[in-house]
């Protein structure tokens, strides 16, 4: 690479060349024009078809022409007072990003220096190996056992270097989860050699009992960081809002190192309103369980395996490449996410809607394995 | 740490020096263990681009390594050759001993045609790279081990692993045993497919039994910075249900890595379909292939020749194309192109590929077809890639010179590489 006899290469730093970057999709209109289709029907992120909360949309209804818009609080005071209320927690236990993986970076940059060394899942969601790639830190990666994560295989592979073990939980794609009792147990014979982190980004959705209670553990695991996010179960994935919690003394860490002001005023508004509705969530929850029932049993007729327990999501799959089902659903109007980059070959992950979409959506799955 | 096996020369463009760069080759080359053949060769080709330089640009930098690539011989040339020149690198290009041009360029047309394989390239500052190599020569494979009886309870959980050197040696009669058409190149010959992987240019899985007995495998190749080429899955008798598992170790190897798109050949039975898209037939052999991310569309050129196949193709893969005129593309500056070509006459297949624009490309591709039908290929296969304008420019000429198109493989360079093959006559 050079600009104007330029050697860029010389100035990056190795562990960046060797990164290779995440490939973004164009616009939704962009993307739907180029399929041939007037809109493409949104199951690939795992958003909530729903939208926010009333008390939300209120809020982004009264941002408008003529207000003047000043800073937010630099460090995202409103929402993070809304979190501590509605966990019935300490403020200074709650950090805000944009986005958790803004907060998911800010974590990797206290704790890891380059060598160090991060452990988590090799099928899992990727913010953590990305970013720890990105950062020079050897990522260890443990294979899923009957798709959960594995936690003797997780402390074998800790060592005098490993700053984070990293948990998703549920599991983002298999929606398998650890109970409180084994994540206690998981984080007791860690014994603080690392921070144990735990993305809880789908917690909402866990409507069985024994889902681990993160105030319990926090009181007694002081290396336990928690994130949470607003972009699922809360439908405000646009506005960016995320956040952690863990003990006072990693946040004071963690903020030293967060950039203020990187969460807006709008999305602290909005997300501090949508907790004063709780409700949202129940109607969120009913909506998943309809659709979870509804594609279980249109893809045992199809004879299409599934895999997926707790989340807005199924993980199905198909025989044939994932990639290939994505641009024959893109071109029958839905947006898809393959699973080959979360290494399930073959697989793609179901965002769960509403009844007339996951009918509709059906119809158009069945054309393309049929035509196959 | 163990030191790479290789040798360079800095040194001005100057006749009086070609006698160093051709010993310095030849002896680098056999000191590596390669035969005659392959050194001389190595060494005279090197020294006739050298000479050419010397001539026409003399004086100027001319940067040579030779490398043990153990399963080849290697050097790579950096160079301050005209680009105007390069045109006589052309492999099939014919001889015209009344042409003075041509004895002028004699050398440097030799000296594409005294080596396995020759590329011309550009490094990111626009000097010329040449890249050409000398293949060892392998003895024939021993007599096939039969592999051991099929144990029907066998699975793929954790027996999938990198084959050590001698399961390498398995592997590659595995291949020769299980294909049922020509033996890809890699497994031909005892030892090439180990020493490939040694040298970092082929790798491989294999399933094992308990004992360590290969059962099944799978190799690739990455083609290009982009591209993988697959060869198999290869199935021991009665071990046919471990090939999709197989296949699937190697996609998520591949998964979160810069690779974009996997191809694949059916080679031997037992192929994985469900893995594959089916593209078609080229030289006869049925071709898959397979995009390892969400394609999030692209714009590709084409010409009134080729636009209606492309837009049938995208058609039927719902492959997202804004598809942009190549008339529009800019007529060439320099007289003449230059087409690669990639020969394996082994299987009697030559692949030619358009490196550099020219006014007489229609002529020059009419003249490559029929120089390669008069040598004996029988498949003559020509890619252009249609995220390029002046490739897809070709296509007319393409088909005056006797191509027809064959298959179309998304992503693979630039942008969607046309396949395209020599009708027969």
């Amino acid at each position: 690479m050079s600009g104007g006899g330029l050697d860029l290469h010389r100035l990056v730093p190795p562990h960046v060349m060797a990164f290779e970057p995440d490939s973004v999709a164009p616009p939704d209109a962009v993307l739907a024009g180029r399929y041939g289709v007037p809109g493409l029907i949104r199951l690939h992120n795992n958003e909530n078809p729903l939208g926010p909360p009333e008390a939300a949309r209120a809020v982004l209804a009264s941002v408008g022409a003529g207000h003047s818009i000043p800073y937010p609080s630099g460090d995202a005071w409103i929402v993070r007072r809304a979190v501590a209320d509605f966990l019935a927690i300490d403020a200074d236990m709650v950090v805000a990003g944009n986005g958790a993986n803004e907060v998911i970076g800010a974590v990797l940059k206290t704790f890891c220096a380059q060598g160090d060394n991060l452990v988590t899942a090799d099928q899992t969601f990727a913010v953590a190996e990305w970013v720890g790639r990105a950062a020079g830190v050897d990522v260890r990666l443990v294979p899923l056992r009957d798709h959960t994560f594995d936690d003797a295989g997780l402390l074998a592979r800790v060592d005098a270097r490993t700053k984070l073990v990293v948990i998703c939980n549920p599991n983002n794609p298999t929606g398998t989860w650890w109970t409180h009792d084994r994540l206690d147990d998981f984080l007791r014979r860690l014994a603080g050699r690392a921070i144990a982190v735990v993305d809880e980004a789908y917690q909402e959705f866990v409507d069985e009992p024994g889902f681990p209670d993160t105030r319990a553990l926090l009181a007694r695991h002081p290396n336990l960081i928690v994130f949470r996010t607003f972009s699922k179960a809360w439908g405000l994935a646009g506005l960016r809002l995320g956040y952690l919690i863990a003990s006072p003394e990693i946040v004071a860490l963690v903020r030293r190192v967060m950039i203020s002001y990187s969460v807006n005023a709008v999305a602290q508004a909005a997300g501090a309103a949508a907790l004063s509705e709780p409700q949202h969530l129940e109607r969120t929850r009913a909506m998943v369980r309809d659709a979870d029932r509804f594609l279980r049993r249109e893809l045992a007729r199809l004879e299409l395996p599934v895999i997926g327990r707790s989340g807005n999501f199924l993980l199905v799959r198909l025989p044939m490449p994932d990639t290939t089902a994505h641009r024959h659903l893109a071109r029958r109007g839905f947006l898809v996410r393959t699973m080959s980059p979360f290494r399930f070959p073959n697989h793609i992950r179901v965002t769960f809607s509403t009844l007339p979409i996951m009918e509709r959506f059906i119809g158009a799955l069945e054309e393309v394995v049929r035509v196959r | 740490m163990t030191a790479a096996r290789e040798i360079s020369l800095s040194l001005p463009a100057d006749v009086a020096l070609a006698a160093t760069v051709r010993s310095t080759a030849h002896a680098a080359v056999s000191g590596f263990g390669f035969d005659e053949a392959a050194a001389s060769g190595l060494a005279q080709s090197l020294d006739e681009i050298f000479e050419f330089v010397a001539t026409v640009r003399a004086g100027t930098a001319f940067h040579v390594t030779v490398a043990d690539r153990r399963h080849r011989a290697e050097a790579e040339v950096r160079c301050d050759l005209p680009r105007a020149e390069l045109h006589w690198l052309s492999a099939v290009r014919p001889i015209d001993l009344n042409d003075e041009d041509a004895l002028r360029a004699l050398g440097l047309l030799l000296s594409s045609r005294l080596v396995d394989r020759f590329s011309v390239g550009f490094d990111p500052l626009g000097a010329v790279v040449l890249r050409l190599s000398k293949d060892r020569a392998y003895p024939p494979a021993s007599a096939t081990a039969e592999p051991r009886p099929a144990d029907p309870d066998i699975r793929s959980d954790g027996l999938v692993r990198v084959p050590s050197d001698g399961q390498m040696l398995r592997l590659a009669s595995l291949f020769r045993t299980a294909c049922t058409g020509p033996v890809p190149l890699p497994f031909r010959g005892e030892g090439r497919a180990a020493d490939m992987r040694t040298a970092g240019d082929l790798d491989a899985a294999v399933v094992t039994d308990p004992g360590g007995g290969v059962q099944g495998a799978i190799a690739w190749v990455r083609t290009s910075p982009r591209l993988v080429t697959v060869f198999g899955p290869v199935m021991a008798a009665g071990r046919e249900h471990l090939a999709a598992p197989l296949t699937d170790h190697l996609l998520r190897l591949l998964a979160r890595s810069d690779t974009l798109v996997v191809v694949a050949e059916r080679i031997a039975p037992g192929f994985p379909d469900t893995q594959f898209e089916r593209l078609g037939t080229l030289a006869g052999r049925e071709v898959f292939y397979r995009g390892l991310e969400e394609d999030p569309g692209a714009f590709c050129w084409a010409d009134d020749e080729t636009r209606p196949l492309l837009e049938a193709v995208h058609e039927r893969m719902s492959l997202p194309r804004d598809v942009l005129d190549a008339a529009t593309v800019l007529e060439p500056v320099l007289a003449h192109g230059l087409v690669g070509a990639e020969i394996d006459r082994s299987t009697k297949q030559v692949t030619l590929r358009p490196l550099i624009d020219g006014r007489d490309m229609a002529i020059l591709l009419a003249t490559h077809v029929d120089l390669c039908r008069r040598d004996g290929f029988e498949h003559i296969l020509l890619a252009t890639d249609h995220g390029i304008g002046w490739h897809a420019r070709l296509g007319g000429a393409i088909r005056i010179a006797g191509f027809a198109p064959r298959i179309l493989l998304p992503n693979a360079a630039t942008g969607d590489v046309l396949m395209w093959e020599a009708e027969l006559t």
